[in-house]
């Protein structure tokens, strides 16, 4: 069997995929629509939403979790991921120092022993709708490189940072911390802990923006083997036809 | 939420409230109004002036070929491309199953060439088989009523015009079966159509244009074809008798999904309806010539009443109901002097039957265009569900318990109430009604009764303010329940909005999803409602509405409540 074809994908057609697919693998244990809406929001914005959930099927398919929650001071969240995936509870996560800030005015999540950090950047969106500051950091210890997105004042994309070295912290080798204020300089100084400050972005807030523009104008390129595996999952919520289903439902 | 248009203290006051306005056997009663999507986009097209001409006309002498119709508007230029094709009746169904049609369309940006055209023709006809490009926003296909196209054909070519009564039963020679937009099939999404094509940013302008050529293109089929007959003896049609036909539509389940998923929208729709109700009410001038107005449009309501031919005995009930009631109206209209147009609603509401609430409301949004018009660009809405993680827990247990105590009340402990289940088909994924205590599918239910979820959010909240009290926050609470994270968003949103969620139990044993289609398919336009069951609906759009060739004459907006034309 050789490589099926690529397809054009409009936004909504991969997020209604998108959506499915989640729904398939966790019925309505979780938000799918958010979930979609993560991926879509990653993948529109040039940073391979879809090969994350592709890497990470394994474990999506395991829905069982045991994740611990604590909050060792009164806006800062300790979240034990186990070793799984971010993505089912990436935006609960991100949930509680949004409102941590919005309540009084900074919240912080360290998340510990999890993979598929790349979603906690689609996140930031609903900090910047809802006028926050935010910051997501994380280290990468089987690439050795340091991820930082930032969101900015008055921006409603952050700039994404990506460094060749190893910044220790709070989140080990495999965690990520997000923060998230009222205020723009506690972001900041937690985001400057970490960045030099000569660094150029990786991609700045403009090209993410442009990077959608493109995905809006003229769809999503999605390899045929992805869109075959995507609907492969979504497939399952189909309910074979029969005679009694079709009764009354049209001519 | 969402609404730019500024409204009056004392029509705030006028405004219905929730519980009577979302409740779902009114809303499957609404009628379509001056702001439903058709009327809105042929007063854009007329007032613009829109240029619609054929590039491409080759058909054959039985009218199948191709066609490709150029529309030049203010701001740019598209192209309506058209494959009409002989079926083998055997083939002709309705169904969102249905493999092959007798017209297939696409609507899309600039200009035609051969390569382009090539393409299109090899993916259109395949419809949701086929791939388009991001160039066009609307797909779709129709069906011809072959009996009436036939009887036309043969009048028209044997130099008779087509019979009235025929017309009026049918009032169509195409049916549209589906009309898709929105991004699907690698078309453009509904935000690239809203922000680079400022003719059709406004909701189901494509798709209601796109019915609106194929009407035009079923004219012109009709004309050739009896032509090619018969050269020597043939007419072409009345045009009194084109604006009387309009396109047939067979809308199913399908839609009913749309209008439980998208609450804000269907809440904005329903805020633009009532505040347009309430200014009429409240600031419409009861003068000679509104009151005439009044009269005019009364009578043609009745004999649109009259004229619509159904076999659903219920709906032959409602249509009757409806019409003795308004005929009741207008007899103590006639002898009341009434000093604001409140008093007609007023009257409506406390003698008659909800049908003909609605229908009167109808005609009361006729009365005063210059009062609702600024409403028109209110219809669309930025649909996002934040979840307010902030909140007290206990605050979201009361905000449910205020807004949405409908669902609180919905006793689940009886299977009647939760005996039906929605799922996609694995034929072309439609959505269908399964009985779940009876067949097998309930584990891949869809999310639609939203009531339910309602009810199990509730009650682990309730366990939840019980064990941690009600300062914590809904995001610890979200945290913990995921599978509560998506009903609590969406309640938290919606309970800001002025009408929030439509008042259904989508898996009640008696649900009527036709409630729900003849909702949508006013805020469309459409009239002349056929049940065909309780989960499928015939109707017909865009009967009476203006043809192309009466781009550039004059123009009064008034053909709601369509009647047969009087040719003498």
């Amino acid at each position: 069997m050789g490589e099926q074809a690529e397809l054009r994908l409009s936004l909504n057609e991969l997020r209604a995929l998108l959506r499915r697919s989640y729904e398939a693998l966790y019925h309505h244990g979780y938000d799918f629509a958010v979930m979609a809406r993560s991926c879509l929001w990653l993948e529109a914005h040039g940073l391979d939403g879809i090969g994350l959930i592709l890497r990470s099927l394994p474990d999506l398919e395991t829905p069982c979790r045991d994740i611990v929650l604590t909050e060792p001071q009164q806006g800062h969240f300790h979240i034990d991921g186990r070793g799984r995936c971010l993505i089912p509870f990436v935006n609960a996560s991100a949930d509680l120092a949004i409102a941590a800030a919005q309540k009084d005015g900074f919240g912080q999540v360290d998340i510990v022993n999890i993979f598929g950090r790349l979603n906690i950047f689609a996140t930031l969106k609903k900090a910047a709708y809802l006028n926050l500051y935010a910051a997501a950091i994380w280290y990468d210890g089987t690439e050795g490189r340091t991820h930082v997105m930032w969101l900015k004042s008055s921006r409603t994309l952050p700039d994404y940072f990506n460094m060749d070295k190893a910044v220790d912290g709070p989140w080990g080798r495999s965690g990520l911390r997000y923060v998230c204020a009222t205020n723009p300089e506690r972001v900041e100084k937690n985001v400057m802990a970490v960045l030099s400050e000569d660094i150029a972005p990786f991609k700045t807030a403009s090209q993410l923006a442009a990077a959608y523009e493109t995905a809006l104008d003229e769809g999503i390129v999605v390899s045929g083997d992805a869109y075959k595996t995507l609907n492969k999952i979504a497939d399952r919520l189909l309910v074979p036809s029969t005679d009694e289903s079709r009764r009354g439902a049209g001519e | 939420m969402g609404a730019k248009a500024q409204t009056s203290d004392a029509v705030e006051a006028a405004m219905r409230p929730a519980h009577i306005v979302m409740d779902v056997e009114r809303l499957g009663s609404l009628y379509p109004y001056p702001l439903s999507f058709m009327r809105s986009l042929l007063r854009r097209v007329m007032r613009e002036k829109w240029q619609i001409t054929p590039a491409i006309f080759d058909l054959c002498d039985e009218g199948y070929g191709t066609a490709v119709y150029e529309v030049v508007t203010p701001n740019a230029l598209f192209s309506y491309v058209i494959f009409a094709k002989e079926l083998d009746a055997a083939a002709r169904s309705d169904r969102v199953i249905a493999q092959d049609w007798d017209m297939t369309v696409t609507l899309c940006e600039g200009r035609v060439d051969e390569a382009r055209l090539a393409e299109l023709k090899a993916n259109v006809p395949l419809q949701e088989n086929g791939r388009v490009d991001a160039s066009c926003f609307v797909l779709s296909r129709a069906n011809k009523s072959v009996r009436n196209f036939e009887a036309v054909v043969s009048a028209l070519s044997q130099g008779r015009q087509p019979d009235l009564d025929a017309m009026a039963r049918v009032g169509y020679l195409y049916r549209t079966t589906a009309v898709y937009g929105s991004g699907k099939f690698g078309m453009a999404n509904w935000k690239k159509v809203k922000t680079r094509w400022a003719d059709f940013a406004s909701p189901f302008f494509a798709e209601m244009f796109s019915c609106w050529m194929i009407r035009h293109f079923s004219l012109v089929q009709v004309d050739h074809v009896a032509a090619k007959r018969n050269p020597e003896t043939s007419v072409k049609m009345d045009e009194r008798i084109k604006r009387y036909v309009g396109i047939g539509n067979a809308t199913g389940l399908g839609m009913a999904p749309y209008l439980i998923n998208h609450p804000r929208l269907i809440n904005n729709w329903i805020w633009v309806r009532e505040t347009a109700l309430a200014r009429v009410v409240t600031d419409g001038a009861v003068d000679d010539v509104s009151r005439g107005n009044f009269d005019c449009f009364a009578l043609k309501a009745m004999q649109h009443l009259d004229e619509i031919s159904t076999d659903n005995e219920e709906q032959n009930r409602l249509n009757a109901n409806a019409r003795a009631d308004l005929e009741r109206l207008m007899s103590w209209f006639k002898k009341t002097k009434i000093t604001s147009w409140r008093d007609v609603a007023c009257f409506a509401q406390d003698n008659l039957t909800i049908e003909a609430q609605e229908l009167i409301n109808a005609l009361l949004l006729e009365l005063h265009p210059d009062l609702i018009m600024d409403l028109e660009d209110s219809l669309s809405v930025n649909e996002v569900y934040s979840l307010e993680g902030g909140m007290r827990a206990g605050d979201l247990k009361a905000l449910i318990e205020t807004h949405y105590d409908w669902a609180l009340q919905i006793d689940f402990s009886d299977p009647k109430r939760q005996d039906m289940f929605w799922y996609r088909s694995e034929e072309k994924m439609e959505p269908r009604l399964g009985r779940r205590f009876e067949e097998p599918g309930a584990g891949s239910e869809m999310l639609l009764g939203i009531g339910w979820y309602v009810r199990e959010c509730y009650n682990e909240l309730c366990a939840y303010v019980e064990a941690n009290g009600p300062d914590m926050m809904t995001a610890r609470f979200a945290f913990e329940y995921p599978e509560h994270r998506y009903i609590t968003r969406r309640m938290q949103t919606m309970a800001k909005t002025r009408y929030g969620e439509i008042r259904i139990n989508a898996i009640d044993a008696e649900v009527l999803p036709i409630q729900l289609l003849r909702c949508k398919l006013s805020f469309f336009g459409v009239g002349k409602f056929d049940p065909r069951s309780r989960m499928w609906v015939r109707n017909t759009m865009f009967q009476g509405a203006p043809l192309v060739s009466d781009i550039g004459g004059d123009f009064g907006d008034t053909w709601c409540f369509p009647i047969r034309p009087s040719l003498s």
